[in-house]
């Protein structure tokens, strides 16, 4: 497997698996996700790669494999948890997970994040994101 | 079918259409006619049944492709978080395959 900057592709995440675009072998939870963004891991539970023949093995897909994005779920504990991470050229990343119990048998998670960053070399850059999910 | 018939004789198609009858023949005789010489002509025989086992010349595949195990990489969010990423193609970056 192996990633690449944009030059050749379109903006977003662009992945090869066995040499073969996997640009259109991204799934969230089993879905097929076509967006052209790149993708935070920050609501993630897990990412499965699945190498080979896809569309034989997985029932559908290209050559090369998939990825399948597993997202957090509601949780039966209470969790909190924070990350926060600052670097050069403005870097600045801050991330969240929270999970309130409701009743034995329900609960809420809120997962979010924030980013900014510059780009080194350059003044006028500015690449802020934000998102959030609440599974 | 007379103008099929004019196009293949053209072709030399005849010539070869005999030859496969006339290599037909025998066996369509000796398939309907008695065996002479074996004691048992004259009456059909009954359902045989065969028991065996099916040999595979390609031993990789012996069960359904669908149910063929194969790899999958799992990259959990811990690891995600010990390494500080904030990007998926960082992520797959793990992934030895």
């Amino acid at each position: 497997m192996s990633a690449h900057a944009d030059e050749d592709s379109g903006q977003g995440t662009n992945v090869q698996i066995r040499g073969f675009s996997a640009r259109f072998d991204l799934y969230r939870d089993g879905q097929l996700d076509l967006g052209q963004y790149y993708r935070d891991p920050f609501d993630l539970d897990a990412v499965e790669v699945l190498t080979g023949p896809s569309s034989v093995l997985f029932g559908r897909g290209s050559t090369g494999g998939v990825v399948n994005d597993v997202s957090k779920t509601p949780l039966l504990e209470p969790l909190q948890a924070a990350a926060l991470s600052v670097g050069t050229d403005d870097l600045a990343r801050i991330s969240t997970d929270l999970n309130a119990p409701l009743s034995p048998s329900a609960a809420l998670r809120l997962n979010a994040m924030g980013y900014t960053s510059g780009l080194a070399g350059r003044d006028l850059v500015d690449a802020p994101a934000w998102a959030s999910r609440r599974p | 079918m007379i103008s099929w018939f004019r196009g293949a004789r053209r072709r030399g198609r005849p010539r070869r259409v005999a030859v496969i009858l006339a290599a037909l023949a025998p066996g369509a005789a000796l398939a309907d006619g008695p065996a002479d010489g074996d004691g048992a002509s004259g009456h059909a025989i009954g359902s045989v049944m065969v028991v065996g086992q099916s040999r595979l010349d390609v031993p990789l595949l012996t069960q359904p492709v669908a149910r063929t195990p194969q790899s999958v990489d799992v990259i959990t969010a811990q690891v995600i978080q010990l390494n500080g990423l904030s990007d998926l193609r960082d992520v797959l970056r793990l992934d030895p395959a």
